[in-house]
């Protein structure tokens, strides 16, 4: 009986090991161990950083430059002159201020894409106003 | 390690709100529940319960929405609490290897997301705008100023509830729901016949080895689509395997129901969906015909239901607006063609790679059908099997746009969303081997 028992035992100990054997597979496969220390040594910010473009698609590296650098507070209205969605969304806990900052990310006179006339609420030209903070094709800009 | 924290406090508040009394579990169905029936049932109810939510509580009244929201989650807690911990026997101190396996993996999926923010193009341009509507202290009637107010906006709903009532507020707590829903209805789907832990384990690890991708998070509403289609067919599935239901079909068709109205509050799409489930339905000869008329009065009304709340909150009701504008019967041959036919099969080909559902979905039911030809739910599976792939071939078919680009960009994810109503083939075909061997 007591063989029994043991066979039982060691027949389930078998399976579960099995078991536990993928479960730790589909852990290495997601690079699990390295995203929990990632949790918790980067706050979101960073991951963020890491996870888009610095300025290029998104630009969201640029606009959490932006946030630290300026610590802003309220949201700055942005034109995104690439094919990528307006990331304003980053700014989505920030309270509403009139303001005559904007952004410019991946500014650009020849996106064949980027309805220049539609998009007319802000001036396409650079020297209507003063440049706050650039980096390559990013700005941010407070109207002269 | 605080953010570590909050996801596994997000995971519990997620758990607590999906949670079903047990006592009105065996109301509906005549039985008692387990952990993950009720789990399932309170998932849908959830869903419906927000939906309703988003509907009545207006801008002006959001202290009045958190006073509720706290009796709903301080009832079903009581309710959570009374069914497993107060009126427990000793199994419950037994190792339950389940519901482990259940957290652990709606854990590491979580550790995953968060460690992949990244939203997807549709989901930043269309539902993320209608999630931020809510979050900037908005409600539904200002959702007909953000773009592709055709689109519906529970999924957004859904994501903004959830962030909201998470510790850290960030977006991405909110993705967790869709994370819970799609590890739930996988555990629901495994669990349809009585197997042993042990092979529900491995069916859970099989399924979840052929589906899960982080980008099925990243924002798109396609999966949460997919996991309702899981509990769709499963809750079908034991309607039509237990007789004694059909003695109160008002009452177990219920969730069904509800999972088939959230389905078309989530995507456009999802109309045609359920029309592809109860078609499927209606097919069937040994359905009892005032069951079909109540599933076809209940669609009837929840298309119609949604069609009045669009035009009071003041979103399109046309379904796709700007897909198929240019289609008319006139120039039917330029859209239906050959040429247009052979390319949509040879995309569906190539994608079936990628969703490898339907490759191996479309293996089991050629052998299960060859073993059993009258098997009605065998049946039912090949309708849907039919139908979908009709709906896939139409869609793209009628597109106004560039047809190539249109199967490039859209294909995989109406493709994976359907494969959703395939799921349970698992399962069943896993239990046809099993008693192929007994025998």
């Amino acid at each position: 009986m007591i063989n029994l028992i043991k066979n039982i035992k060691k027949k389930k100990l078998l399976i579960y090991s099995v078991g536990l054997i993928i479960f730790l597979i589909m852990c290495y496969q997601i690079s699990f161990f390295k995203k929990v220390y990632f949790l918790i040594t980067r706050d979101y910010d960073s991951r963020l950083y890491n996870t888009y473009d610095y300025c290029g698609h998104e630009s969201v590296g640029y606009l959490i430059h932006l946030k630290k650098k300026f610590n802003i507070n309220y949201k700055i209205p942005i034109v995104n002159y690439g094919n990528s969605p307006n990331s304003s969304w980053y700014f989505y806990d920030l309270k509403i201020k009139e303001t005559n900052r904007v952004i410019f990310l991946n500014y650009t006179m020849g996106n064949k894409n980027f309805n220049y006339e539609l998009n007319d609420e802000y001036s396409h030209n650079l020297n209507d106003y003063n440049i706050l903070d650039n980096y390559r094709n990013c700005y941010l800009l407070e109207k002269k | 390690m605080i953010e570590l924290f909050s996801i596994l406090t997000q995971i519990l508040v997620v758990t607590v709100f999906c949670y079903f009394p047990k006592n009105a579990y065996s109301f509906i169905y005549r039985k008692k529940g387990d952990f993950f029936q009720c789990l399932e049932t309170g998932a849908i109810f959830n869903i419906f319960i927000l939906l309703c939510l988003s509907l009545f509580f207006r801008k002006h009244m959001n202290e009045l929405l958190n006073i509720f929201l706290i009796i709903y989650f301080i009832f079903n807690l009581l309710f959570l609490v009374k069914d497993n911990f107060i009126n427990f026997n000793k199994k419950i101190f037994k190792f339950n290897s389940l519901i482990v396996l259940f957290f652990l993996l709606i854990f590491l999926f979580s550790v995953d997301l968060a460690n992949n923010l990244k939203i997807g193009w549709d989901a930043q341009n269309f539902w993320l705008v209608k999630k931020q509507i809510f979050t900037n202290g908005g409600d539904i009637l200002d959702l007909k100023y953000t773009p592709r107010d055709d689109y519906p906006y529970l999924g957004s709903y859904l994501w903004y509830m959830y962030s909201k009532l998470s510790f850290l507020g960030y977006e991405y707590f909110g993705r967790i729901f869709y994370i819970y829903l799609f590890v739930l209805s996988i555990f629901a789907i495994s669990q349809t016949n009585n197997l042993k832990k042990i092979e529900n384990i491995i069916l859970i690890l099989i399924i979840i080895f052929l589906v899960y991708k982080i980008n099925l998070f990243d924002g798109y509403q396609e999966i949460l689509n997919f996991s309702l289609l899981i509990l769709m067919t499963k809750k079908f599935y034991i309607f039509f395997k237990d007789k004694n239901f059909e003695k109160n079909f008002y009452l177990t068709l219920t969730p069904l129901v509800l999972i088939i109205n959230s389905v078309i509050w989530i995507k456009n799409e999802g109309t045609v969906l359920a029309m592809i489930f109860l078609g499927s339905i209606f097919l069937l000869k040994n359905i009892r015909f005032h069951i079909k008329i109540f599933l076809l009065s209940s669609f009837i009304f929840l298309v119609l239901g949604k069609y009045f709340l669009f035009d009071y909150i003041g979103l399109a009701n046309e379904i796709q607006k700007g897909n198929y504008e240019y289609f008319r019967i006139q120039n039917f041959f330029d859209f239906i063609n050959l040429n247009r036919i052979f390319l949509v099969f040879k995309y569906i080909f190539f994608y079936s790679l990628e969703v490898l559902i339907y490759p191996i979905s479309i293996t089991i039911l050629l052998i299960l059908i060859n073993s059993d030809k009258k098997n009605s739910f065998i049946l039912f599976m090949v309708n849907l099997l039919v139908l979908s792939l009709g709906f896939i071939l139409l869609a793209f078919l009628l597109t106004s746009h560039s047809l190539e680009w249109h199967l490039w960009v859209a294909l995989d994810r109406i493709m994976f969303q359907t494969s959703g109503f395939f799921i349970i083939l698992i399962p069943l075909f896993y239990d046809f081997l099993r008693e192929k061997n007994l025998n």
